[in-house]
């Protein structure tokens, strides 16, 4: 407790508080540009670091981190594209707000959730981490294997229209998760001798062609391409009431704890907490809004995931293999440092959340024009190579394709990020097991979350069967 | 549309699934005396995955047009075929010229293009656009590799 106290107090020093704060309102703008994201700017800011002191360069990097992940909503919901791969959820129910005229109110719910789950998750990794820790090192590649195959089913099987075409998406998802070398032997697979491809396709990549590229030439040929009322955006007030918060508690929870939980796992983190949230708030959805067509509860699952992953990350780096007096101290004030930093974060995009509905206001060609252009920056700025803005381009393509054949884009990009853990963890099992699969149903986590993933295919059909029974009767 | 679109995007993922089944074997390399599945498991599962689920969908698609022969909406409305063709175009034309004579030649052009591929039924002025491309291209690349520090495409040409 003196560690975290005095840690606490040396964050808040001016000259400190001044610095979280430049690098929060530098981290947002970072998260909110699509193609941009807080790792490029931990990365920029890396060299900057070597000239300062420990605690000043831990001040600096957490608060880029913190801004990034939490600002990356703001263009999710203004805008309908996601600042990084934290985001993609938010988009499904944020930007149809914004369409309605809801712009405040999905924005207060964003920086809300974010606040909830990064200043809540750093509370409860400083307290729970041992615990957390002792029970994680009871895990192995059997429950990490079915937890990525549980998340990929649920998120398939709630895609819009029917299960086959969640599934379809997320089978392609899968294909082309396998580009690049395979995790366990180092193989190359469907490369065709390309040295750029030995790495895989960047999830960048993939976000900025079948998010920001497809929905921009899809909507303008569409006709949809608009800009919502900027004047009905504004809106007065913070834009929510207690009730909502009362009204999403279940979710937000849930949220949270998939979120911190997620988080926690090695590998995974922000991108896939918030697509689990999303699926488990859509599947319990009993609001007469749709999922997808403006839902609150929509962006405060995405939002609180993936921020409560921040809190999670840290309990590796807290809890496991790092002992030592010194080390130890410097990593409590890590989690002072953030939970300051979560609150700047909170302060800053309350006082600028009417600026950024300023966004609105600029017409839809310019806006647009703009964004595809720092798409391509993006794309380059992944490895500086005109490579991925290829990529990135076939990957647009692919998008169209799918649009029109009504597959859904989420299965696709959440089977995509998992599949190399889902592979590795599987295979890694496997081979601990000396070619048996017999500990994936004997082991209680990992049998249970495969029997969740088989209830997740089952149910639609079964609950449509007890409908018809219940019509016939 | 003489059947209905999940047909299509079933026989799609059929083909497509064929296809795929001759990649795995000809992309990938699997290592003898292994312990465990090995390189070929995920390329297989996502065979299978997309193999299924296109079966079903087109199955589905024909059971739907049993019972209703109507032909689905079209997903563009008249001329969006072509808009979308050519804004992609553009797309692919910006990347590959951006190859060429990199990111400061490159994006007031295309900026002044997308405006114009974009603006719909909304009135833009051409100087308008242009002032908007240029200044916009030139803050951006201030921002980028001044202020962060990011490299931008400089083009094989100026390389």
């Amino acid at each position: 407790m003196g560690f975290y106290l005095s840690a606490l107090l040396l964050c808040l020093k001016p000259l400190n508080l001044l610095m979280i704060f430049g690098m929060v309102c530098l981290g947002i703008v970072f998260g909110a540009i699509p193609g941009l994201s807080a790792t490029l700017g931990i990365a920029l800011l890396l060299p900057v670091t070597f000239g300062l002191s420990t605690e000043t360069s831990f001040i600096l990097l957490l608060a880029i981190w913190i801004g990034g992940v939490s600002g990356s909503f703001i263009s999710a919901v203004l805008i309908g594209i996601p600042g990084s791969s934290s985001s993609i959820a938010t988009c499904f129910d944020g930007y149809p707000m914004t369409l309605k005229g809801e712009s405040n109110r999905a924005l207060a719910i964003g920086i809300t959730a974010s606040f909830l789950g990064t200043f809540f998750s750093v509370i409860l990794a400083t307290i729970l981490s041992p615990i957390i820790a002792d029970f994680a090192l009871t895990l192995g590649p059997w429950e990490y294997f079915s937890l990525c195959f549980c998340a990929i089913t649920l998120v398939a099987t709630l895609s819009k229209g029917n299960i086959w075409k969640g599934l379809m998406a997320a089978g392609l998802g899968l294909m082309l998760g396998c580009i690049g070398m395979d995790p366990i032997n180092g193989t190359q697979r469907f490369t065709f001798g390309n040295p750029n491809l030995t790495s895989g396709i960047s999830t960048v990549a993939q976000m900025l062609g079948m998010f920001a590229m497809c929905q921009i030439i899809r909507d303008s040929a569409r006709g949809e391409a608009k800009m919502p009322d900027a004047n009905a955006s504004a809106g007065k007030g913070f834009g929510i009431r207690i009730k909502d918060y009362f009204d999403n508690l279940r979710v937000i929870l849930f949220s949270f704890v998939v979120g911190l939980w997620i988080g926690f796992l090695p590998g995974m983190g922000s991108g896939i907490s918030n697509m689990v949230a999303y699926g488990y708030a859509k599947s319990t959805n009993k609001s007469k809004v749709a999922f997808g067509e403006g839902n609150p509860t929509g962006i405060w699952a995405s939002e609180t995931a993936n921020n409560a992953s921040l809190g999670g990350a840290l309990i590796p780096m807290m809890a496991l293999g790092i002992p030592g007096d010194g080390i130890t101290a410097m990593l409590i004030a890590a989690f002072a440092c953030v939970l300051v930093a979560a609150v700047v974060t909170f302060i800053v995009q309350i006082f600028a959340k009417n600026w950024f509905a300023y966004i609105l206001r600029i017409p839809y060609h310019f806006l647009y024009s703009v964004i595809l252009i720092i798409a391509y920056i993006g794309g380059y700025g992944i490895s500086n190579t005109m490579f991925n803005i290829y990529v990135m381009l076939a990957l647009c393509l692919l998008s169209l394709f799918m649009s029109i054949g009504g597959l859904p884009t989420s299965p696709l990009v959440l089977a995509f990020i998992l599949s190399s853990k889902l592979e590795g963890y599987f295979r890694r099992a496997i081979s601990m097991d000396k070619g048996s699969y017999a500990s994936f149903f004997t082991r209680p986590l990992s049998l249970a979350l495969l029997l969740l993933a088989v209830f997740c295919v089952v149910w639609p059909s079964i609950s449509e069967y007890l409908k018809k029974r219940k019509a016939a009767a | 549309m003489k059947v209905k679109r999940d047909t299509i995007t079933g026989l799609v993922g059929l083909t497509w699934s064929v296809i795929w089944f001759i990649l795995i074997q000809v992309q990938t390399t699997q290592p003898a005396n292994l312990l465990e599945p090995g390189p070929r498991l995920l390329p297989y599962v996502g065979l299978i995955v997309v193999f299924l689920s296109s079966l079903m969908l087109t199955i589905k698609g024909i059971k739907d047009w049993k019972k209703d022969p109507k032909p689905d909406a079209p997903y563009f409305p008249e001329g969006g075929k072509k808009k979308v063709a050519r804004s992609y175009l553009m797309l692919v034309a910006t990347g590959v010229l951006m190859g060429f004579f990199g990111f400061i030649i490159v994006a007031p052009f295309s900026i002044f293009a997308f405006i114009f591929d974009l603006k719909g039924n909304s009135e833009v002025k051409p100087l308008q656009a242009a002032i908007i491309a240029v200044l916009v291209t030139a803050g951006l690349y201030a921002m980028f590799v001044y202020g962060f520090q990011v490299k931008l495409p400089t083009g094989i040409l100026f390389n």
